[in-house]
């Protein structure tokens, strides 16, 4: 699932709280790490799907 | 009462509300994307009480619910739920009845099934996912220390298995890769992209965080189910309760409004 959308087409300033906060460790390292690493079980995962499907894992 | 039986329980709980919650938005706005969400959520939810019953009684028709709403579909339908907030392009409605024609199939074959059930080996000492699949033996393969071994007749040749209620080589058992590739695809993927593309611009740390949950949530059920069918059943429910806490705790995260984020949202990559 994703972030839900929002109706309007206004621009605005991003307000506080809409940006992430500068040198923040956790959104400069922890954040990238979590989403590379997760895009890579997912990648292991589909592959272990796929072997299941060619009948390459029996299952 | 064992823990075990409690936590399956507490998942459907909290998925009811996850469910109530979406459907609600879908209500308000008419937005598809909230439709398949709801629906994929609330096949989730079915799956989870399907299988805290099964931990108590058996059902045949509990069974059915549990393997089509939660092993086979509902990860398909979220994250279609994604696909159409992602990618507003007319193919997308293709995909729509691509994926409604392929879950009625599912369904066709899984009553096709029901009646060659073999619930005699059921037991509630077991979690379900261990118990579905029949799974042949080849020469010399070991079985697992507390299986039910027997022998069927298999295309027209006797055959050693490891019993389960499915029958060996039951079609609807086919289907499953191709729903669950989808949904890891649509719905993990679908969030790593918008969880992505918000840390790209450096806006709405919320719905970084939130996307980051779901992500985690969705990868956690595929971790516990794949641990459960390599023997080690006993993470599956508590998997099951984080990573319900932790999508719903995602989809919160992500929905929660930020003054002027409107303007700063990833655009869709269609009209």
């Amino acid at each position: 699932m994703s972030a839900e959308d929002r109706g309007t087409s206004e621009p605005e300033k991003p307000g506080r709280g809409s940006r992430m906060p500068s040198n923040s460790p956790f959104y400069e390292k922890v954040v990238p790490a979590l989403l590379i690493g997760m895009a890579i079980i997912m990648g292991a995962l589909i592959l272990f799907a796929a072997g299941i499907l060619l009948g390459i894992i029996s299952f | 009462m064992s823990i075990n039986l409690i936590l399956p329980f507490l998942s459907t709980a909290i998925m009811f509300v996850f469910v109530v919650l979406v459907f609600q938005r879908f209500l308000a706005r008419r937005k598809p994307h909230f439709l398949f969400w709801g629906t994929g959520l609330a096949m989730f939810g079915a799956g989870s009480f399907a299988e805290a019953y099964l931990s108590l009684a058996w059902s045949p028709w509990i069974f059915f619910a549990w393997y089509l709403f939660g092993a086979a579909l509902n990860a398909a339908w979220i994250g279609h739920g994604t696909l159409y907030l992602l990618m507003r392009k007319k193919w997308v409605h293709g995909v729509t009845a691509v994926l409604i024609l392929g879950s009625l199939w599912a369904g066709y074959l899984m009553l096709q099934v029901m009646p060659r059930l073999d619930a005699t080996i059921f037991t509630t000492s077991k979690p379900i996912s261990e118990q579905y699949g029949t799974k042949r033996l080849e020469a010399g393969e070991a079985a697992p220390p507390d299986a039910e071994i027997g022998q069927v007749v298999y295309r027209g040749e006797g055959v050693t298995v490891v019993r389960g209620l499915l029958p060996l080589g039951a079609s609807v058992r086919l289907t499953t890769p191709f729903f669950n590739i989808y949904g890891l695809l649509t719905l993990v993927g679908g969030a790593i992209w918008s969880a992505y593309l918000f840390w790209r611009k450096r806006v709405l740390p919320n719905r970084v965080i939130g996307n980051v949950l779901i992500a985690a949530g969705a990868l956690l059920i595929g971790f516990a189910s794949t641990l459960t069918r390599l023997g080690y059943g006993q993470f599956l429910y508590i998997g099951e309760l984080v990573a319900a806490i932790f999508m719903f705790a995602g989809f919160q995260a992500a929905a929660k409004p930020q003054v002027g984020e409107s303007a700063l949202a990833p655009e869709p990559s269609g009209d």
